[in-house]
């Protein structure tokens, strides 16, 4: 609370000092880095006119596009994502039929979930007003509704290295908040409001429809936009505000400049309260901005602390972050659908008034979403069809920097009652659909929304802690560092991963990559059976009583491999003369036999006990004891009675 | 005249094999309820080193994790449990008689006396319960409208914890609602065995208008009884949040005395209520024959009600209205 406290104070002081020429001076770029760090595909200009009352903007877009595809280029295709926000779109579709976070499965059709982005005019400098010649196309259905994908044939090529720009007046209409874009009451979320063309990717454009499940997809650039609204909205964007002018009609204009991004989002809500600070890393120091609703202010430090200690961990283990702001908007209440999104260098989180300590949700959403700065703001890999390169690779980061900052085991619920942990929900998530999707799935094709999560963010995280057992915690993150140096501001495909992965590790992981990731096998190992025997059980002569010390027993194990998955694994027995051994099997049988002889008990066996092979659906079957411990099944049926008691005492209160 | 509450509560405690039958029984029931689960959990978790995350402290993904193995199908185990609850309601039902000739004689009653008061009201009681489906129903009904209309304030309201608010304040007044009813029909259970009231669905209505123009004197008496057990809970439960995930043994015993509190308040609140239907009684001789007036099915009821009930040793016996 001090934190917020001073915070509120200084921002304050800046603002009777006169804040505006401070951000007039501001740098998308921190001074350490070398400008252009990327391609500059394109370079976006936007005008736009913000509408409150009706939740709509009017826009000009100039959009200059260098053709660095290698050939002349007459056909380009263009995203309008806002239209997916429509009863007969490919996203509702499969919304319906599937469900997706924002839509359950079968939800009726709500009219204030409608959104559009409209062309009103497309002209091409030199070319004239080519408006005429758009046309939508669904190049991964036969969704003749769909208008998420308009194409626009040139009179003439543009020729490799040729710049071509594009003016373009359009209309957005939002809608009440779903899938990361839209309003809820007077706070907004502009998320994909503007036609963004698609990206020249593996020799061919790459401009997919908007799926229920899948994001997105852009080439590097630079941003201007300038947005006029009314005087009393906070406002927050990619990039860095460079400039403000008050309107005579009550409105203002802000400025915003963006470089070496990919999209432009912005938010606005006349409510919001800011809170500001800064992190020093390597690459300098980077101002936080938090943008937090009224009832939320608890959660700002929580925040603050978390994209602080995330920074500076990403700092340490993966690379720098270039940006000299990063932007955090807190949604309003009912406006969930707009929390837990990633934009270059703007993020939006999620808390709830009720949020206590122990939860440790508000700090998670902003590790994940800052993660994002990574993998996908600056390692842009192309998210509809390698979800899990950004969503899964964040995943495994998330585990590992919030059982860095939070506590292994405690990292996502911390109290006296239970705990829970980012690596125990990923195995949630995976178990139930363990079997049904490779990783490398594009985004729309999973079985379901269910899958897509469980296997992009759930099975990639588990892959990769997994990966840790075979070539090592410090390998995997050196990998990713290279990987991280090797591809930023470059859009990698999954086989970039994997060979840099290979080379890091110095081994060819194929063996594991094919399952893992490009297939679908199980793994799962049990103790199938276990057991003593004297090994004198066929000695006439031998004493019957058992001397512990002194009797000689066959003691065995026999390991299952219940799954298709081939995965070398370690196997510890505990001798009741406080004897432990490990032994190793390379798992490609069925199953394997270990024995002993031994003067000695076996009273214990455990496959993997480092609990190191996160892949292993199920962890039960991993072990066995000879005396049984009957602590937990008394545990759960001694709550079960005491829950059924309560139960009847309810109903029986009716008698 | 007697006081409620207070004496209502020595009522209890010197009849205090009620209460420890009741809890034996409903103990029992939870224990059988607990065996499906049990037989299911054990050859999974007994012989397995990963169930230490649920024993040593509880980590809710593997709960979770266990829940969804094939081998543990919960389902059928919470049918069980449900149908303990409903085995829990009808025994209730049955014992209200004896249970309430208790507290009316202030006695021990031998077993066949206890069984007799039981079984003879038994059907009334019955009829009793079916009645009040429909006022229970409409404050469940009324639970789950405020459930609905808080969520959506909780989203669209301006103010966020406007829908919180609403939830709370709806939610009390569906408990002091459920209270009333309660003790609405408390009354009339009281009613029936004291006066041997007949013709369940009028002494309902009559009693409806007993309860609601006593709603502040037995709401009293509810909500003082409900706030003792809300105190013994919250205080048990402050003292099981520091018991270890290890010894749960202790947390088991606990929660158990938590349990025995419960069945006692409920008790306690039976003997209370009849208490007050006594001294209500006492000071409201029943006007024989009937004063002229009265609606015209009162005079019916009370006649007839009056016809049926012996006056009690040392009472001016008689209906209460």
């Amino acid at each position: 609370m001090r934190l917020v406290r001073k915070t509120l104070f200084c921002v304050a002081l800046f603002g009777l000092a006169g804040a505006l020429p401070l951000c007039a001076q501001m740098s998308p770029l921190l001074p350490s880095q070398k400008a252009p760090l990327s391609d500059r595909v394109v370079a976006y200009q936007i005008e736009a006119n913000y509408h409150p009352k009706n939740h709509s903007l009017d826009a000009q877009e100039t959009l200059t596009w260098t053709n660095y595809t290698g050939q002349p280029q007459d056909r380009l295709p263009f995203h309008l994502y806002l239209n997916a926000f429509q009863p007969k779109s490919t996203f509702m579709r499969e919304a319906f039929e599937e469900g997706n976070r924002d839509v359950p499965v079968g939800a009726e059709w709500e009219e204030k979930k409608f959104g559009a982005d409209v062309i009103k005019s497309f002209e091409v400098v030199g070319m004239g007003d080519l408006t005429g010649r758009l046309r939508f196309i669904h190049p991964d259905d036969d969704n003749n509704y769909d208008q998420t994908v308009m194409e626009v044939q040139l009179p003439r090529p543009v020729a490799p290295k040729e710049k071509v720009t594009f003016k373009i007046a359009f209309h957005d209409q939002f809608p009440e908040v779903v899938a990361r874009s839209g309003y809820k009451r007077g706070f907004l979320l502009a998320g994909q409001w503007f036609p963004k063309i698609g990206v020249w990717w593996k020799n061919a454009w790459n401009c997919h429809q908007y799926h229920a499940t899948t994001e997105f997809f852009a080439d590097f650039g630079t941003f201007d936009v300038k947005l006029t609204l009314p005087s009393n909205f906070n406002v927050g964007a990619s990039g860095v505000q460079t400039g403000e002018t008050a309107n005579a009609d009550g409105t203002k204009t802000l400025v915003f400049r963006a470089e070496d991004i990919h999209d432009f989002a912005w938010t606005a809500d006349p409510n919001t309260k800011i809170v500001e600070d800064a992190v020093t890393i390597s690459s300098g120091t980077v101002k936080l901005r938090l943008l937090m609703q009224p009832g939320h202010m608890a959660s700002a430090p929580r925040y603050l602390d978390a994209l602080k200690g995330t920074m500076k961990k990403f700092d340490e283990w993966i690379g720098p972050y270039p940006y000299s702001q990063v932007t955090v908007v807190d949604p309003p209440h009912g406006g969930w659908a707009a929390g837990g999104m990633e934009y270059p260098t703007f993020i939006t989180a999620g808390t709830a008034w009720w949020a206590f300590q122990g939860m440790k949700d508000p700090e998670g959403v902003v590790e994940h979403e800052f993660g994002h700065q990574h993998w996908y703001g600056m390692v842009a890999t192309n998210e509809f069809e390698d979800a899990w390169l950004d969503e899964g690779i964040n995943q495994y980061t998330e585990c590992k920097i919030m059982d860095a900052l939070y506590g292994r085991g405690t990292d996502v619920l911390n109290t006296r009652v239970a705990t829970t942990s980012e690596r125990g929900l990923d195995h949630i998530e995976y178990i139930g659909v363990a079997e049904l999707d490779p990783i490398t799935r594009r985004g729309w094709q999973y079985l379901n929304s269910r899958s897509y999560g469980g296997i992009t963010y759930g099975k990639t995280a588990l892959a990769l802690l997994t990966l840790e057992h075979i070539i090592g915690e410090q390998k995997v993150r050196e990998a990713q560092h290279v990987y991280f140096e090797r591809y930023r501001f470059k859009h990698p495909s999954a086989d970039d991963f994997m060979n840099t992965v290979n080379e890091v590790a110095g081994q060819n992981l194929d063996w594991y990559w094919n399952q893992a990731v490009r297939g679908t096998q199980v793994l799962d190992y049990r103790i199938l059976s276990a057991g003593n025997d004297r090994a004198d059980w066929a000695d006439k002569n031998a004493p019957e009583k058992e001397k512990k010390g002194q009797t000689e027993y066959l003691s065995s194990v026999v390991v299952h491999r219940r799954g298709d998955f081939i995965f070398p694994v370690t196997l510890e027995v505990k001798f009741d003369n406080g004897e432990a051994l490990r032994e190793q099997w390379d798992g490609q049988d069925r199953w394997h036999r270990f024995t002993w002889r031994k003067k000695a008990q076996l009273i214990s066996a455990e496959i993997d006990p480092e609990h190191a092979i996160l892949l292993d659906r199920d962890r039960f079957n991993n072990s066995w004891l000879r005396d049984p411990d009957r602590h937990a099944a008394g545990k759960i049926a001694g709550y079960w009675m005491l829950l059924t008691q309560w139960f009847a005492q309810l109903l029986g209160w009716l008698a | 005249m007697k006081r409620p509450i207070r004496d209502g509560f020595g009522l209890v405690w010197r009849h205090q094999r009620l209460v420890w039958w009741i809890f034996f029984v409903n103990l029992v029931l939870g224990f059988f309820a607990a065996i499906g689960p049990s037989v299911l959990l054990r050859p999974v978790l007994d012989k397995s080193l990963y169930a230490t995350q649920l024993s040593q402290h509880f980590d809710t993904s593997v709960f979770s994790e266990l829940l969804s193995k094939p081998e543990v199908p919960l389902a059928p185990s919470l049918a069980g449990s449900g149908a303990v609850g409903v085995i829990f309601l009808f025994y209730m039902v049955f014992i209200s008689g004896g249970i309430l000739g208790v507290y009316r004689e202030d006695r021990k009653l031998t077993r066949a006396e206890f069984f007799h008061s039981s079984g003879e009201f038994l059907w009334r009681m019955v009829r009793l319960l079916l009645c009040s489906i429909i006022p229970f129903g409409i404050v469940i009904a009324l639970m789950a409208r405020v459930g609905i209309v808080s969520s959506k304030m909780a989203a669209d309201a301006p103010w966020e914890m406007q829908g919180f608010w609403v939830q709370v304040a709806g939610y009390v007044v569906c408990l002091v609602l459920a209270l009333f009813v309660r003790a609405w029909f408390d009354v009339a259970q009281a009613s029936t065995v004291i006066d041997g009231a007949r013709g369940m669905f009028k002494l309902s209505f009559r009693t409806f208008v007993l309860a609601l123009r006593n709603f502040h004197r037995l709401l009293f008496i509810y909500l003082t009884t409900t706030f003792v057990c809300v105190i013994v809970t919250v205080a048990s439960g402050a003292l099981w949040l520091n018991i270890p995930h290890q010894s749960f043994g202790r947390s088991w015993l606990l929660l158990e005395v938590v349990t025995l509190v419960m069945v006692a308040v409920r008790l306690w609140q039976r003997a209370a209520t009849v208490l007050w239907y006594e001294n209500y009684a006492e000071s409201h001789p029943a006007p024989v024959p009937v004063a002229p007036g009265l609606p015209p099915w009162l005079e019916a009821v009370e006649v007839a009600a009056a016809k049926e009930v012996p006056p009690s040793p040392g009472e001016g016996g008689g209906s209460a209205i």
